[in-house]
């Protein structure tokens, strides 16, 4: 069993979102560049290690929705910011419970907008693990615009969860923008397979939004679930 | 698969049930008797006396039995299948209802007990029975399947049993039919091993409502599809998917969507309902490929071919002109006035000479022909149909025909089913075919 899955199950709970992108860093999915702070000393030097403007935001297996919270601050410019939204996050996310465990806060770098899709994974009770992926924003709220496949997927079988979406035209490139790099987001779909397989502790997996840029992609934000 | 084949190629058949006229076991001797089974029919009750004809056995033990049919009440079939399994029977199956169906799942797994004890395999309970038209066995209360090369496996008995029905009226034959009911033993994924290697079936058509171990099923039909196609009708399209998840992910799953991927990944071609199953039935048994999307449409009507060649373009499908050398082979065997271009509408020139060579030399630059076909009253449809069958044993590209239509078209339809020619009622309807088997071709 993978070290941040045995922890997390000993701790019971679900893996937190810096576990889950170190994760993702480990099977080679794209992530922005993140620090888990701990204390506000710790965003000394911070700059040295990630770039800013940074988002920041509170990491606590009790906290779920994040911003309700008031535990997602953006657009953090520098170290003098980042100290002023540690202590905002933290005493609001104490406010909003005082029961939950804080283990912290995740800076990561802010990347550009590029176009939201959505990959997913969930387990069927005949099936076993599925992996999903879809357009974000309305494509996938309103018009469910979602591809599923069985896992373990082959080439082929990630190939058509892209093409098979409606979608698919604005990955392609529409509106005067250039196509999206299409080869990425089959990488992520085939190394996510193997994340799945190689881990069956987990149980399901949202990593939405992703930006898909001309060339190559970003996983802005990461759930697992055990 | 030893154990599968005893079901479809018994030497004997014992059914167990009342005899009495107008009750399942009656109906099944019937079948069985009518149908000319080849082995021996032992119907048993103890009641003894005859039916049609043969000896009813009110004793069993003596009698070499290979295949039991069963629909006595069901709390009397665990002691009969332990005096089946003593006596050495290998095959049962269990038509009578009131198990798991209806929550009564510890009888259930008693009988599945009991026939794993004596190694006996089971197909049922609360099923319609199998069918084998290579050896007249109809152990079945349906009425009788024609004989044919589709095998048709139903989660369904009722449905089954309306199939059967509406192929009749069809002419369409099967070379076997299983209703396997609450598959306490024999389930979808044993039968479609079995058929995979049956040289009787050419296409496997299931009817589902759900799998119990739907990665084993993905497995066994992602070989069995290098084999024959396997053709699938899901029930249940409707029902949302009620998990519980916490994930975006989950929340957007329903069951169908699950079932559709899975389906696309093994390569079953999943159909929408029983008569689009006929259809492409039709069509895979001849034409189990289709190697690319370039149709050629050659009609002796404007209309029809106009609605065939929309469908086609809509269904992704090409309906491409010929090139300049096709072009200029056409004009030295049509007359002046024909259209030199796709659909090639014959006009009134459509006799059945023009048909046959129209078809031959644009073969080299399509991968489908569909032939439709209005008649004329100084053209006789049968004649046409009889030239295409001639033809297609000297093109290498499938040909479709759509003659059009009811009575005016029967012996013409007749005809092309004798040359192994599927007919559509419409173009569109026989695009669609088309169009399924290309894409499923693609990969297999």
């Amino acid at each position: 069993m993978h070290r941040i899955i045995q922890k997390a199950k000993k701790e019971k709970r679900s893996l937190l979102e810096t576990e889950a992108k170190e994760l993702l860093k480990q099977y080679g999915i794209p992530v922005p560049d993140f620090r888990l702070i701990k204390s506000e000393d710790e965003i000394i030097g911070l700059a040295k290690e990630i770039s800013f403007p940074t988002v920041m935001k509170i990491v606590s297996p009790d906290i779920i929705h994040k911003t309700d919270a008031g535990g997602v601050k953006v657009n953090i410019k520098d170290e003098k910011e980042a100290k002023l939204a540690y202590q905002e996050i933290i005493s609001k996310a104490k406010k909003y419970n005082k029961e939950a465990r804080i283990l912290g806060i995740i800076a990561y770098t802010i990347v550009p907008q590029g176009t939201e899709i959505i990959i997913g994974m969930m387990k069927d009770p005949h099936f076993g693990p599925v992996a999903m992926f879809g357009l974000g924003g309305i494509f996938v709220e309103v018009l469910k615009d979602v591809s599923f496949r069985i896992i373990p997927l082959e080439e082929r079988d990630a190939e058509e969860m892209i093409t098979e979406i409606k979608g698919y035209e604005i990955l392609k490139g529409a509106r005067g923008e250039g196509p999206k790099d299409i080869k990425a987001i089959k990488e992520v779909l085939m190394k996510i397979s193997k994340l799945t397989t190689e881990n069956p502790e987990i149980n399901e997996i949202d990593l939405n939004p992703i930006f898909v840029f001309e060339k190559g992609l970003q996983v802005v934000d990461a759930r697992m679930i055990l | 698969m030893k154990s599968i084949e005893n079901f479809f190629n018994p030497h004997s058949v014992a059914i167990f049930a009342s005899m009495k006229e107008g009750k399942t076991g009656y109906e099944i001797v019937k079948n069985m008797v009518d149908g000319g089974f080849m082995g021996e029919i032992y119907p048993i009750n103890r009641s003894g006396g005859e039916i049609f004809g043969r000896k009813i056995y009110p004793e069993f033990i003596d009698l070499d039995i290979d295949l039991a049919v069963i629909a006595i009440p069901g709390q009397f079939i665990p002691s009969l299948l332990e005096d089946l399994g003593s006596i050495g029977v290998k095959s049962a199956v269990i038509i009578s209802a009131g198990f798991s169906e209806v929550g009564n799942i510890k009888e259930e797994e008693e009988i599945k007990n009991i026939a794993k004890k004596h190694q006996m395999r089971i197909i049922g309970p609360n099923c319609a029975g199998i069918m084998n038209a290579g050896c007249n066995l109809f152990a079945s209360i349906e009425v009788r399947a024609l004989s044919g090369e589709t095998a048709f496996v139903t989660q369904s008995g009722a449905l089954g049993g309306a199939v059967l029905m509406m192929a009749e009226e069809l002419g369409f034959g099967f070379s076997k039919f299983v209703s396997y009911g609450n598959r306490c033993d024999v389930d979808e994924v044993d039968l479609i091993k079995y058929l995979e290697d049956d040289p009787h079936t050419k296409v496997i058509a299931l009817y589902i409502e759900g799998l119990e171990e739907g990665r084993r099923f993905l497995a066994q039909a992602k070989k069995t599809v290098l084999k024959k196609p396997i053709i699938a009708i899901k029930a249940g399209k409707s029902k949302a998917g009620m998990r519980a998840t916490s994930s975006h992910t989950g929340s957007l799953a329903g069951e169908d969507k699950i079932y559709n991927a899975a389906f696309k990944q093994a390569g079953i071609l999943r159909v929408e309902g029983v008569e689009e199953m006929f259809d492409l039935c039709r069509g895979l048994i001849h034409y189990p490929k289709i190697k690319g999307n370039k149709i050629g449409v050659i009609t002796n009507s404007g209309g029809p071919a106009v609605l065939t060649t929309d469908k086609l373009e809509e269904l992704g499908l090409e309906v491409p002109e010929p090139s300049e050398s096709l072009k200029n082979k056409l004009k030295e065997i049509l007359p002046p006035h024909v259209s030199l271009r796709n659909p090639f509408d014959l006009l009134a020139y459509g006799g059945a000479e023009t048909f046959a060579s129209t078809c031959e030399v644009i073969a080299p630059e399509y991968d489908a022909i569909i032939a439709i076909f209005v008649p004329t009253a100084s053209m006789d449809s049968t004649i046409i149909a009889r030239a295409l069958g001639k033809v297609k044993e000297e093109i290498k590209i499938p040909i479709f025909a759509s003659f059009m239509a009811g009575r005016l078209v029967k012996e013409a339809i007749g005809e092309l089913k004798k040359y192994g020619i599927p007919n559509y009622e419409t173009g569109e309807r026989c695009a669609k075919v088309i169009q399924k088997i290309y894409k499923n071709s693609r990969y297999n």
